[in-house]
């Protein structure tokens, strides 16, 4: 029997790649968000009014991953924004290298921010840097004021929370002063928007935020 | 879940590092993973065991040491361990808190014969 000393990150390849996103990025002045939430929460209906409301003043893109489909890709692209889809087939998350193979498709140059949309899924894709500047994780009414507490490790490497479906808060027991509390216990730095991406409520300061980052 | 794209990168690096060494055959992998790294252990020995089917490193098995989440308070420089992913110091519940361990992700060693 003999040892031999490895000592090596096992997503080392992951974050490498993810760094030199990171320096491509900030050289060709983009911002990129990556957006994560479960299945439903409202990423896509968010991401087209926020599409909208900052067209004519910032250039654009998307990124979208799914499983299945590219039935969100074709809902971004009626609001004409360049869109490259990827299908990871099953995988649960994107990784640093899709994102790379997706940019070959995209004139950086000509874009201020690029929306990441992340695989629907709380666990996996928060341990895949994808050279993003920010993750943003969204979060709807419906799913419960306990989602921070389920998911500490996806609350802890966000740096903005959404909070979507605020329309929907007279029908739900959702406590948001609770789930402020649960979220900040993981991560006292997060940033919180409030949103009803069907009503427009909130969508005001979201955008002012976004417009304020370039 | 990820484990198995975590599994398949854990083979690639056994598999670079069994190329250069000259080495004989495998039978444990020590990997070393923090208790806020999103991985299921079983689910990873389970997608490890059935990627290696049929290889050259079939039979060999991953050791996992789970390290604990600990963290330093910038309030009153206690350091104290984290049960609950409750990211606050509990002598002086200051928030200001470094984590020290718990975020370690990575293969430590291979014993091979
Ligand atoms: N009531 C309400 N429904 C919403 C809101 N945002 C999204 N939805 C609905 O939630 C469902 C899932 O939205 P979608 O954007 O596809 O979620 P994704 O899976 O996270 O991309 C759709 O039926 C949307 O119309 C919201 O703010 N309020
Ligand atoms: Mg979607
Ligand atoms: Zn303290």
């Amino acid at each position: 029997m003999s040892v031999i000393t490895v000592e090596r990150k096992v997503l080392e390849k992951n974050d490498q790649v993810a760094e030199m996103l990171r320096d491509q990025f900030t050289r060709q002045n983009v911002t990129v968000l990556n957006l994560l939430s479960s299945p439903g929460s409202g990423k896509t209906t968010l991401l087209e009014r926020t599409l909208e409301l900052l067209r004519g003043h910032i250039a654009t893109a998307v990124i979208e991953g799914d499983v299945q489909t590219d039935i969100d890709a074709q809902r971004i692209a009626r609001h004409h924004v360049p869109v490259v889809q990827i299908i990871t087939n099953g995988g649960c998350h994107l990784d640093a290298m899709l994102v790379r193979d997706a940019l070959a498709k995209l004139a950086l140059d000509d874009i201020q921010i690029l929306f990441i949309e992340n695989v629907g899924n709380l666990v996996c894709p928060a341990s895949y840097d994808l050279g993003e500047k920010f993750k943003v994780v969204i979060v709807s009414t419906t799913e419960g004021d306990d989602k921070p507490v389920k998911y500490p490790k996806m609350f802890r490497v966000a740096n903005v929370c959404v909070l979507n479906k605020i329309d929907l808060l007279d029908y739900l027991d959702f406590d948001i002063v609770r789930f402020k509390e649960n979220a900040r216990m993981i991560n006292p730095n997060l940033h919180f928007f409030d949103t009803s991406a069907k009503t427009g409520d909130g969508l005001d300061k979201w955008t002012d935020w976004l417009e304020h980052l370039i | 879940m990820h484990e198995t794209a975590i599994a398949h990168d854990i083979i690639d690096i056994v598999e670079e590092t069994l190329a250069s060494s000259r080495a004989g055959s495998l039978q444990i992998v020590r990997v070393t993973i923090g208790e806020m790294v999103a991985v299921v252990p079983d689910l990873l020995q389970h997608a490890y065991d059935s990627l290696i089917s049929g290889t050259r490193i079939d039979g060999s098995k991953l050791e996992i040491t789970i390290i604990p989440i600990s963290a330093i308070c910038h309030s009153c420089q206690k350091t104290f361990g984290l049960d609950e992913f409750e990211f606050c110091c509990p002598a002086c519940q200051s928030v200001h808190i470094e984590v020290k361990t718990g975020n370690e992700f990575y293969i430590k060693e291979l014993v091979v014969e």
